[in-house]
């Protein structure tokens, strides 16, 4: 019986960035891997690398050494039209300022990436209800960004995130932005997210990073321990 | 077309948005547009201008006055000149003129002039009469060519006893055996002239003619080739230098050529300033629209490099998203163009005079500012549809290449890096 695939596989991934004169080291030499499904959270002070990381393992940007493997895919060296097809359908990304498009509605955020992987309209129209249904705002699927809370733009972005059924969910300080009682309902949401996928979440957040099934202790770009 | 119809959809749910930056799209189309109808109402002006230049040459014989019995200034003109100059490029019009003397009293003399019947009737080269105006009588009419019929200015007439009352019975006897000090006699037969009319000049000098047909002329004077002056009319003031250069090679070694100097002014000076004017103003209006429409879709994109980064993130293609922005780009131009021409209908006349007076008016010559600036009020219905189409589609393309460039640069960065982008 073969081992099962990892969800995410790292392999000496480093990434050097020029501040002025100095090379600062985000990354330096890290390896990891993480099966699915199930919710690993990323913890460490400031600076450390922890969205650096979530950055290469969504290909947000480029590593400078090392593999980043996510869903069997080496993404080093794909070109940008395989890239933006990885985003697309192997990751959902949620931001601690959760990057919605102002001017469209909850609806119309979350039936975006489905529109970009060219799904039927029907179809992308009744996921995307059923998504917010899902996140409790099936009752606000008319209203802009500029007209929901915080935490109501946060379920929003989670409900995007998922659109296209990724295997993979990378959320960056989900809860960053939010009071305690919105950020308890993002958990939660997050949470049972990752009882059918991989949920990989930066945080600060104690609470969040309890509720991992694995804690990864990251610092100075490396990874200092792992519970 | 996805991707076009979010772009559109984008753009019209941001109303606030869509207003301003289509308010500063219009804003140099509206420029643009009342500085093309400023340039075409001074070049119309120009033209008009035109029309009343004297665009008339005269010609006479090498060193003559060509007054057939004028001591040391007889000598006419070749009869073989009229035809060389009508047969000049752009000449309008030849009118021939035999010109003779006959003394009066003292030391006066009065001037015959032999015209054809339907040609001006000038008055020998005195700036300061008017022209002939009939206060008795009748002018010329065609049935006159050839007959023994005369038009008398009313200081000859008074010399000669005639009056209005007795014009219908009236003679005029040309006597060209009279002499004066600069008047040789001619042994030709007394000759006797029917005066239709008399006419007024306002100068003395002026009223001191007597035109007859100019064959009656020859046959008075017994001159049956030549001609004292022959005035060439020139088809437009701009092409006066180049007639006059062509009537030099082809008559000059037997003709003195007067040229206009109003012509040769107005083509130096008006013409030549309107036409660098209208030139620079016009570049500086289309450069003024292509840099404001370039630089605020630049802005309006780069500005929005988060979303773009956003949209990169969950899974929009470079192209795709490119086409988002090219489609708002397209649409808001289109819109700023429509706003701009309706800015301009509504408002054109009002802002002209004073876009006018405040950019070209200082550099153009004096016979502009008053007239124009007053006829400016009406410009805005006078563009033609293909001018402003053509301005539309200069704008559209140059906001698409602001949107273009602007996308270019935010796209080929990583989503990390165009959220970050400034």
């Amino acid at each position: 019986m073969s081992e099962a695939r990892p969800v995410v596989e790292l392999n000496a991934l480093s990434k050097h960035y020029p501040r002025g004169s100095e090379v600062v080291r985000a990354l330096d030499g890290v390896d990891l891997r993480i099966d699915g499904p199930g919710m690993a959270a990323i913890v460490g002070p400031s600076g450390s690398g922890k969205s650096t990381l979530l950055h290469m393992i969504g290909a947000m940007d480029r590593p400078t050494r090392g593999e980043v493997i996510v869903a069997g895919q080496i993404l080093n060296g794909l070109p940008a039209k395989a890239l933006t097809h990885f985003r697309r359908r192997t990751v959902g990304f949620v931001f601690q300022t959760f990057n919605l498009i102002p001017n469209l509605s909850a609806l119309e955020n979350v039936t975006l990436p489905m529109e970009f992987a060219k799904v039927g309209r029907a179809e992308r129209d009744g996921r995307a209800r059923r998504l917010l249904d899902q996140v409790g705002l099936g009752h606000r699927l008319t209203h802009r960004p500029g007209e929901l809370s915080g935490g109501e733009q946060q379920r929003v972005a989670i409900a995007r995130a998922l659109a296209n059924d990724p295997p993979l969910i990378l959320a960056d300080e989900p809860t960053g932005n939010l009071d305690t009682e919105s950020g308890q309902t993002i958990y939660e949401l997050l949470k049972a997210v990752a009882r059918e996928r991989t949920v990989l979440v930066v945080t600060h957040a104690e609470p969040l990073a309890r509720m991992a099934d694995r804690i990864l202790h990251l610092k100075d770009g490396g990874f200092v321990r792992t519970e | 077309m996805r991707m076009i119809a979010l772009g559109v959809r984008n753009l019209l749910r941001n109303r606030l948005r869509l207003g301003v930056v289509a308010g500063l799209i219009a804003l140099p189309f509206f420029l643009l547009l009342a500085f093309q109808a400023i340039n075409a109402a001074v070049r119309q002006h120009t033209e008009a201008l035109k029309q009343g230049v004297d665009t008339r040459l005269q010609l006479r014989a090498k060193g003559s006055m060509g007054h057939v019995n004028m001591v040391g200034s007889s000598r006419l003109l070749p009869h073989d000149a009229l035809a060389k100059v009508r047969g000049i490029e752009d000449v309008a019009k030849v009118e021939p003129y035999l010109l003779g003397m006959s003394p009066t009293e003292g030391h006066n003399f009065a001037m015959h002039v032999g015209v054809n019947v339907g040609d001006a009737k000038r008055l020998e080269s005195h700036g300061e009469a008017g022209h002939p105006r009939i206060i008795a009588g009748r002018d010329f009419v065609p049935e006159d060519a050839g007959q023994d019929v005369g038009l008398i200015g009313q200081g000859y007439a008074r010399w000669a006893g005639i009056t209005p009352e007795n014009l219908g019975t009236a003679r005029f006897v040309v006597d060209l055996t009279r002499t004066h000090a600069v008047i040789f006699p001619l042994a030709r037969p007394k000759h006797e002239l029917k005066i239709v009319g008399i006419y007024a000049s306002g100068y003395v000098f002026g009223d001191l003619q007597l035109f007859m047909p100019i064959e009656t002329f020859r046959r008075i004077y017994g001159v049956d080739t030549g001609f004292s002056w022959l005035f060439v009319t020139v088809d437009s003031v701009d092409n006066v230098a180049s007639v006059e250069r062509r009537l030099r090679e082809s008559v000059g070694g037997v003709a003195d050529i007067i040229a206009p100097k109003a012509a040769a002014a107005f083509t130096s000076t008006t013409t030549r300033a309107v036409d660098r004017v209208t030139v620079v103003v016009g570049f500086l209006a289309v450069v003024l629209m292509m840099v404001v429409v370039f630089f605020v879709m630049l802005v309006t994109v780069r500005e929005r490099a988060r979303e773009i980064g956003t949209l990169k993130a969950i899974g929009g293609s470079d192209g795709g998203i490119a086409l988002q922005f090219l489609a708002e780009a397209v649409a808001l131009s289109i819109l700023g163009g429509v706003l701009g021409m309706g800015l301009f209908r509504a408002l054109g006349g009002a802002v002209a005079g004073r876009l006018f007076a405040l950019s070209m008016a200082p550099f153009l010559p004096a016979q502009y500012k008053d007239t124009l600036f007053d006829s400016l009020g009406g410009i805005s219905a006078g563009l033609a549809p293909s001018t402003l189409g053509l301005v539309l589609v200069v704008a559209v393309l140059v906001a698409a290449v602001g949107s273009g460039y602007g996308v270019w640069q935010v796209t080929r960065l990583s989503p990390v890096e165009a959220m970050r982008h400034e």
